[in-house]
């Protein structure tokens, strides 16, 4: 019994890589079980949103009869290093790069999206508010606030993502027509600075809910799910050009976008599917079938699933097995070469099982 | 029993209660951090502004940088040719006109004045405090910038400098040291900033009250100053008070800076109303009973980069009431400044939006202000 007693905490520590500061670990840990609303990979880095809405409660010294009680909403924007080449990361802790709170509502259903360079940009979930957009920082650690409007009849960003190093966004106004803006945050000399290069176009659609994606080279988007239709193009400053629809079939879900890729989540019945479509060639390939809704991530010509605890991924064709996860899967990324999942697990520290979610990494195969 | 009694009266005023009625309420004021951007007939509308908002009171800030942008050759007297005061003349001569009284604060490292050139760069105290005595001396009611003029108003409030205990007014707030350790250096060279400011101060106006602190609402290294755990670290509010205590140092007033996250009746994450409790009796080390400027509160609108929490504009309406409510409640906080008049994209905080128009908390701050009462000493 003493002997279970010691290494339960021994393990715990192996299992999510407590090594030395500098030495590199096979896994990185969150603490508790919050929502991670998305993951990227950026070639150096693992990014998260960790998204929770805070129950603060604590008996103050002369505070009365009971315990003061208030909520408040937040995003964090997470990062670990990615060791280069490896599937281990540069140390065992996620830091937090930028922090968004407030107290209207819940940010459930945030969205990242990472560019070539490094960038990032976070589009929180947005309960009862329109939504910030915020670009992070692979140099300078200092954000650019791209959008931001607390008026009640401000615009909502539908979706926001990176073309290169343009930040393109579908903003929606009160009377429900949509705009493509596209800012350059940064190529600004200080981040306070006036955009001069920002600019906003009539977009010609009208996205379903937050059925729009938008990477480099691409914005995808659905304007009534229940057709299966995506359609996508190429945003520009001008304006969305080569628009094309493409059938998925089914009821669309979830709609992704990656340089060369759109993807899609759909359900015919009581079977959900992943399709792709390969914009060059207008090729829709069904990559995952099965009965529950799984995790997607799309990056780097790659496909990754996470169907309950199984991580499927790869760069061409149906998914294959390339790992198992130890728990649910609150989130899934891929960059081409490697997939990362964060898995919610019970880990007893000291005797005492907690709740962390703990990001892993996996190869892609084939 | 009369000897019970003596030591209750005298726990109480140290507490901060009040023994003989009802306390004075809390001072109404609102800052308009635009105002020293302005001047001729934009500065005149803009006072015009602030003064329909209905405040009685509100704080300046004056960019030390901005009005010497040359190493003067007497720095306590402000006629010296180096210093540039047209600006600040103006708002002053305005405000009172419009019967307005003013806090005045001053930050913002002239280039001469530091090694690195940067405006936030932790200044030398003997510059720094000789400029708050120039400040002092302009504004002690006493001075006249041409022979033909009346003087120029006085303003008795100076708060030294402008959140010490941020990197971006107060750069380096700690420092590699021995061991390859981090050392809290801000801490220490603000006191010895305020040090030497109240006592020119003083020495320019023996009524003016000077007012140290001006704590912004972040630091976190420990109360006693001794380490950082980083090299970004912020120095924390208390190690500032500590190093104020350990040197003997003056004040008559704290001004600290209170953006909570949470109603302003409930949240108690430090710095924020509810936590005044834990600030109070370090304050009473400093002298007993030392009142509180509460002068910077707020809550933003929509999110900004240096301030990532965030309200809506009816919520920042029902909080801007209870802020001013709970300040009235708050015995030892003798002025709360709302922060800010307008909103620009750094800081959402305004009454206004930045494209002018009124957000609710602009009618609320006027039902408020007009209803409070601003104490005689308050006004120019």
């Amino acid at each position: 019994m003493r002997r279970a007693a010691l290494a339960a905490p021994c393990l715990a520590l192996l299992a999510w890589g407590a090594a030395p500061a500098a030495a590199q670990a096979p896994t990185a840990p969150l603490e508790k079980w919050n929502e991670i609303s998305a993951a990227a990979l950026t070639g150096t880095d693992l990014l998260a949103l960790d998204t929770e809405t805070v129950r603060v409660r604590r008996r103050l010294a002369g505070g009365g009869l009971g315990p003061v009680e208030f909520t408040y909403h937040k995003t964090d924007l997470v990062g670990v290093g990615l060791a280069a080449g490896r599937r281990r990361f540069t140390r065992a802790a996620f830091d937090t790069r930028l922090a968004i709170r407030n107290s209207i509502g819940s940010q459930s259903g945030a969205r990242l999206a990472t560019g070539t360079d490094g960038a990032s940009v976070v589009l929180p979930g947005a309960h009862g508010f329109a939504p910030p957009v915020v670009w992070c920082c692979p140099a300078s650690g200092i954000e650019v606030v791209v959008e931001s409007d607390g008026r009640s009849g401000a615009q909502r960003a539908l979706a926001a993502g990176l073309d290169g190093t343009r930040v393109r966004m579908l903003m929606r106004s009160a009377d429900g027509d949509v705009a493509l803006v596209s800012a350059s945050p940064g190529l600004l000399a200080n981040p306070d600075d006036l955009d001069e290069s920002r600019t906003a176009v009539p977009f010609a659609g009208r996205p379903s809910g937050g059925l729009a994606a938008i990477a480099d080279g691409v914005v995808a988007w659905t304007e009534d799910p229940a057709t299966g239709v995506v359609r996508h193009g190429a945003p520009a400053d001008t304006g969305v050009t080569d628009v094309a629809d493409t059938r998925f079939g089914g009821r669309v879900l979830r709609v992704w976008a990656a340089p060369g890729t759109v993807a899609a989540l759909v359900r015919t019945g009581r079977v959900a599917s992943v399709r792709t479509l390969e914009v060059a060639s207008g090729t829709v390939r069904t990559v995952w079938r099965g009965t529950s809704l799984p995790r997607v991530a799309v990056g780097g010509g790659a496909v990754a699933v996470a169907d309950g605890r199984r991580i499927l991924a790869a760069r061409a064709g149906p998914v294959a097995r390339v790992a198992q996860a130890r728990g649910p899967v609150a989130a899934i990324a891929v960059d081409g070469d490697r997939v990362a999942w964060f898995e919610r697990v019970v880990i007893r520290r000291g005797g005492k099982p907690g709740r962390w979610t703990v990001a892993r990494l996996a190869r892609v195969t084939r | 029993m009369r000897r019970l009694l003596a030591a209750w009266a005298a726990v109480a005023a140290v507490a901060g209660l009040a023994l003989a009625g009802p306390a004075p309420a809390s001072v109404v004021a609102l800052q308009d951090d635009r105002l020293p951007n302005l001047t001729g007939a934009p500065l005149v509308a803009r006072l015009d502004l602030l003064a329909s908002t209905g405040t009685r009171v509100t704080r300046v800030d004056v960019l030390w940088s901005r009005v010497a942008r040359s190493r003067p050759a007497d720095p306590t007297n402000p006629g010296d040719p180096a210093y540039d005061w047209s600006v600040y003349d103006q708002i002053m001569r305005g405000l009172a006109q419009r019967g307005i009284g003013v806090i005045l604060d001053y930050y913002s490292t002239p280039a001469w004045a530091s090694a690195s050139g940067a405006p936030n760069a932790a200044p030398r105290a003997a510059e720094a405090g000789a400029f708050a005595g120039a400040i002092a001396r302009r504004y002690s009611g006493t001075w006249r910038d041409s022979a033909a003029a009346a003087p120029l108003p006085e303003v008795r409030r100076i708060e030294v400098w402008n959140e010490p205990n941020i990197e971006q007014f107060w750069t380096p707030q700690c420092r590699r040291g021995p061991r390859s350790r981090y050392v809290p250096v801000a801490a220490r060279g603000y006191a010895a900033l305020v040090d030497v400011a109240a006592r020119e101060i003083r020495r320019a106006n023996p009524d003016a009250i000077v007012v140290g602190g001006v704590a912004g609402p972040a630091g976190s290294t420990d109360d006693r100053g001794k380490t950082c755990r980083t090299g970004s670290e912020s120095v924390s509010v208390g190690s500032i008070i500590s190093a104020l205590r350990a040197n003997a140092i003056r004040i008559d007033a704290w001004s600290q800076h209170l953006y909570p996250i949470g109603a302003p009746d409930r949240a108690f994450f430090f710095p924020s109303w509810r936590s005044l409790e834990q600030l109070t009796p370090l304050l009473d080390k400093l002298r007993p009973g030392m009142p509180v400027y509460v002068t910077e509160t707020g809550y933003h609108t929509s999110y900004n980069r240096f301030h990532r929490y965030f309200v809506s504009e009816p919520q920042q309406a029902r909080w801007l009431t209870q802020t001013f409510d709970i300040a009235d409640r708050t015995p030892r906080v003798a002025v709360t400044v709302w922060f800010n008049l307008q909103d620009n994209p750094s800081w959402t905080g305004g009454l206004l939006h930045a494209d002018l128009t009124r957000k609710p908390a602009w009618d609320t701050f006027a039902r408020v202000a007009g209803a409070a009462p601003v104490p005689q000493e308050w006004l120019p």
